[in-house]
């Protein structure tokens, strides 16, 4: 007993740690201040979700329709419910340094950790922020007079005990997701882009409605019904189906559900906790070979090309299309081409200086697309860590390491933005062939805008990132740059294309054709110059590229 | 003239801030040699490799390998190098036959070459049936070996190897004494740190023992050998040259107060 109590202890101690360091992402930040910020912000958050919890059941209970009483506290219990779920995930609990694989080295069984990590879990952290609110809701509801003041306290705590359940299994997931590089890289990706398509998907839905049979949204009532059931049976509401229920069965019923509910979220916590001792470290399971889809006609184009530059932008490629920022730069973009088809005929209808709203759109996404993997140009070592010494340990020319790095991306670039420009001219119809011309060319000009401001800044400002995540924001620095290049190739291509396509659009592809040699010959001009800063800033490259991804 | 050492320093010198890591160094490696590159922790071996393989800019004095200074005739020297460097220089997200074709073409090899060679290299080095995975999937000694591959497919004249041993099981060590001892029987000169001196006894004909960035001893085993006598006149294994050259006079230090 005495072991199993210092275990938790321990437990406890390490999540409190964690945390902690977590909360002091300012540097110098001391350790008081930080416990002190904590401690504050902690109880203004918790007093607060008391309050609004208590005083919004009691009020709910009391002024509400009694039919409606039990929505008002399951509802109340299902957003305590869903931020308890959520904002440890978002906080990184789940994080590698508690995972119990860590942990087994210690003399420590695996089921004592199991358990005192179930423990430590329920006693530390964000969970003591929402167990007050918890409390206030029962007090609130027992105070109303309109539930079973025999009920609502072990409903309440079975609620609790659901939800804690629930929220021990994901994370234990997400530990078992992280012992594996392949789950966990797929996971990012698909969390984002859900994340994001998700949000976007009802303005899409509501455009593609509204354009396509006005005045018939109505949700079909099997749906209703099927979805009403699920809500039924989720823990907030059968725990308030318990604290009021209409009759014998109709309570027993949300006892045993909320029972079940628990014990399965016990059971998948023990489940994905095994998992996660069970699999190898880093690796999981077996590896898929990694694909070369394309290889061989892209390597044919490639062939023109000095071999070095050739394989040194096939590697860049390869990277992009294996990274969690490209693999996602690569789903959204038809998904980008679909929101702008509709913002040009919804919101953005009014004209661009006098250019119809589809033409005026399709620049803009012209623009767009060559911009929209910045970070990523701006940053060409970012990935590269050790493996950036074979630049200058073999007798490769520094300009044509640029070279080869800046073509690679440009292929990818340039397989997102036909994405975009695809899934816009298919859904929202070609542009005509002047600002089509036009708008290709905008493109051209802005990625080699990019090119050229890229190279410098990644010399300059290098900055590792992890592969295998998606945030590679570029430094400040870095950022206003990029964002320099955007407004001088607006204004050295949008404007043009703008002000001559309106009234004489056969001439805007021409005019454009100027900048676009202007910016070509500066690349080239520049790029011996850029590679010999890359030599000469060698060591401080990989120096910079070994710390630690940010 | 004659035909210019392999590798050849004077006056090395490379400053970290306070730090002179390297502190004057003149070292030549004849051509063919098997050399031994020997320093306690910190001692400026790698420093050394690194500038000798074009990663670091010396503070001071030259470095020339077959002839061809390492800074002002990078590209030539680099076209004639292989490198295992202490902190491998691999791309982690490629698999082992891409990583290998990029570096082939870095050298400028013909395609053709670069398969045939690969292919034989994975074979050999027992990667084959890991060439299709990614290499961050690999274990260390699997990187380790891959970093050899790739150090060596070019056909190098000297190869510079940075601690190749270390973290790699007995049969591929063996495995990898064996290409090394074939590669020198071809006229391949060979640089070698390592902290496991009973290989460095077995594979090298010449070492060079640094300490604090300067050398302390250097030449053949035999002449070493005769420099510093050993207990009754015996002979004297590397580890107690090496020892009596850079190691702590006290034969106590290593105590820990709690141990007894
Ligand atoms: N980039 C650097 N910046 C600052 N100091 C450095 C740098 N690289 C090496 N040093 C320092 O230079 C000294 C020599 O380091 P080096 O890596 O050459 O030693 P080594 O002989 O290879 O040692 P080991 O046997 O441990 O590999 C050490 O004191 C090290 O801390
Ligand atoms: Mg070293």
């Amino acid at each position: 007993m005495d072991r199993v109590i210092r275990l938790a202890r321990t437990m406890a101690w390490l999540r409190w740690r964690l945390m902690l360091n977590s909360l002091r992402t300012v540097r110098g930040l001391g350790e008081t201040v930080g416990w002190v910020l904590v401690l504050l912000l902690g109880s203004v958050l918790a007093a607060g979700g008391a309050v609004a919890g208590g005083l919004g059941v009691w009020s709910g209970l009391v002024h509400g329709k009694p039919e409606e009483a039990r929505v008002v506290l399951g509802v109340a219990w299902g957003i305590i419910g869903a931020l308890a779920l959520l904002i440890p995930v978002l906080l990184g609990e789940g994080r590698a340094e508690l995972a119990p694989r860590r942990l087994l080295q210690f003399p420590v069984s695996r089921t004592d950790l199991f358990w005192t990590g179930m423990l430590g879990g329920a006693l530390s952290g964000t969970n003591l922020l929402w167990y007050p609110a918890m409390a206030a809701t029962v007090v609130g509801a027992a105070a109303s007079g309109r539930v079973a003041p025999l009920l609502i306290l072990p409903a309440g705590v079975l609620a609790t005990a659901s939800i804690l359940a629930a929220q021990q299994a994901l994370l234990m997931g997400v530990q078992w997701i992280a012992t594996s590089r392949r789950l966990r890289e797929t996971a990012t990706v698909l969390a984002i882009f859900l994340f994001v398509g998700l949000a976007q998907l009802p303005s899409i839905l509501n455009e593609a409605h509204a354009r396509a049979r006005p005045g018939s949204a109505s949700v079909p009532p099997a749906v209703g019904r099927a979805l009403l059931g699920v809500a039924e049976s989720l823990p907030p509401v059968l725990a308030a189906r318990l604290a009021m229920p209409t009759g014998m069965l109709d309570g027993v019923t949300g006892l045993l559900g909320l029972l079940l509910w628990t014990g399965l979220g016990v059971g998948a916590a023990w489940k994905l906790y095994l998992g996660g001792l069970e699999r190898r470290p880093g690796g999981g399971g077996v590896a898929r070979p990694a694909r070369s889809a394309g290889r061989h006609g892209l390597e044919q184009l490639l062939g023109v090309l000095p071999p070095e530059v050739a394989a040194l932008a096939l590697k860049q490629l390869r990277y992009t299309l294996r990274s969690t920022s490209g693999r996602i730069a690569l789903l959204m973009s038809p998904l980008i081409g679909l929101i702008l088809t509709f913002m040009s005929h919804g919101t953005l209808r009014a004209t661009l200086l006098g250019l119809p709203s589809h033409d005026g759109v399709f620049l803009f996404l012209c623009l767009m697309a060559g911009i929209n993997v910045s970070q990523l140009t701006a940053n060409l070592f970012q990935w590269d860590r050790g493996g950036a010494a074979l630049y200058f340990a073999t007798p490769v020319a520094p300009a044509r390491v640029l070279a080869g790095l800046d073509l690679g991306l440009w292929l990818f670039q340039s397989l997102t933005s036909l994405g975009m420009l695809a899934t816009y001219m298919l859904v929202g119809g070609i542009p005509g062939r002047a600002v089509l011309l036009s708008g290709l060319l905008l493109l051209l000009g802005g990625q080699i805008a990019a090119m050229l401001a890229g190279c410098l800044l990644s010399i300059v400002a290098p900055s590792p990132r992890d592969i295998g995540t998606s945030r590679n924001r570029l430094p400040l620095l870095s950022s206003l740059a990029m964002i320099g290049v955007t407004a001088a190739t607006m204004l050295l291509f949008g404007l043009p294309a703008i002000l001559l396509l309106r009234d004489h659009p056969g001439l805007a592809p021409l005019v454009l054709l100027v900048p676009l040699l202007l910016v070509a010959g500066l690349y080239r001009a520049a790029l011996p110059a850029l590679g010999r800063l890359l030599a000469a800033r060698r060591e401080d490259l990989l120096a910079a590229l070994k710390s630690r991804p940010g | 003239m004659a035909e210019a050492a392999a590798v050849e320093t004077v006056g090395l010198v490379r400053v970290f801030g306070e730090l002179r890591a390297v502190d004057g160094l003149d070292l030549s490696v004849e051509r063919g040699t098997f050399f031994g590159f020997l320093g306690p922790n910190g001692a400026g071996k790698s420093t050394t490799l690194k500038i000798l393989t074009g990663l670091l800019e010396p503070t001071a004095g030259t470095a020339r390998i077959l002839g061809f200074d390492v800074v002002t005739q990078s590209r030539q020297a680099k076209e004639r190098i292989g490198v295992v460097p202490e902190e491998l220089m691999l791309f982690d997200r490629l698999s082992a036959t891409e990583y290998l074709e990029l570096v082939g073409r870095l050298y400028g090899m013909p395609r053709a070459e670069i398969e045939k060679r690969s292919e034989e290299l994975l074979e050999v080095l027992g990667l084959a049936d890991a060439g299709s995975r990614l290499i961050v999937d690999y274990s260390h000694g699997m990187q380790k070996k891959l970093s050899l591959a790739a150090a060596i497919l070019h056909d190098p004249e000297v190869l510079f190897l940075d601690e190749p041993f270390e973290g790699i099981d007995a049969v591929a060590a063996r495995l990898i004494k064996n290409i090394l001892n074939r590669l020198r029987d071809r006229g391949v000169t060979i640089f070698l740190t390592s902290h496991i001196l009973e290989i460095v006894e077995r594979l090298c004909s010449e070492v060079a023992i640094i300490d604090h960035g300067r050398m302390v001893a250097s030449g053949t085993l035999e002449e070493l050998r005769r420099g510093v006598p050993g207990h009754g006149g015996g002979r004297r294994t590397l580890e107690e040259l090496f020892l009596s050259l850079v190691g702590v006079e006290d034969a106590n230090s290593g105590e820990l107060s709690w141990i007894e």
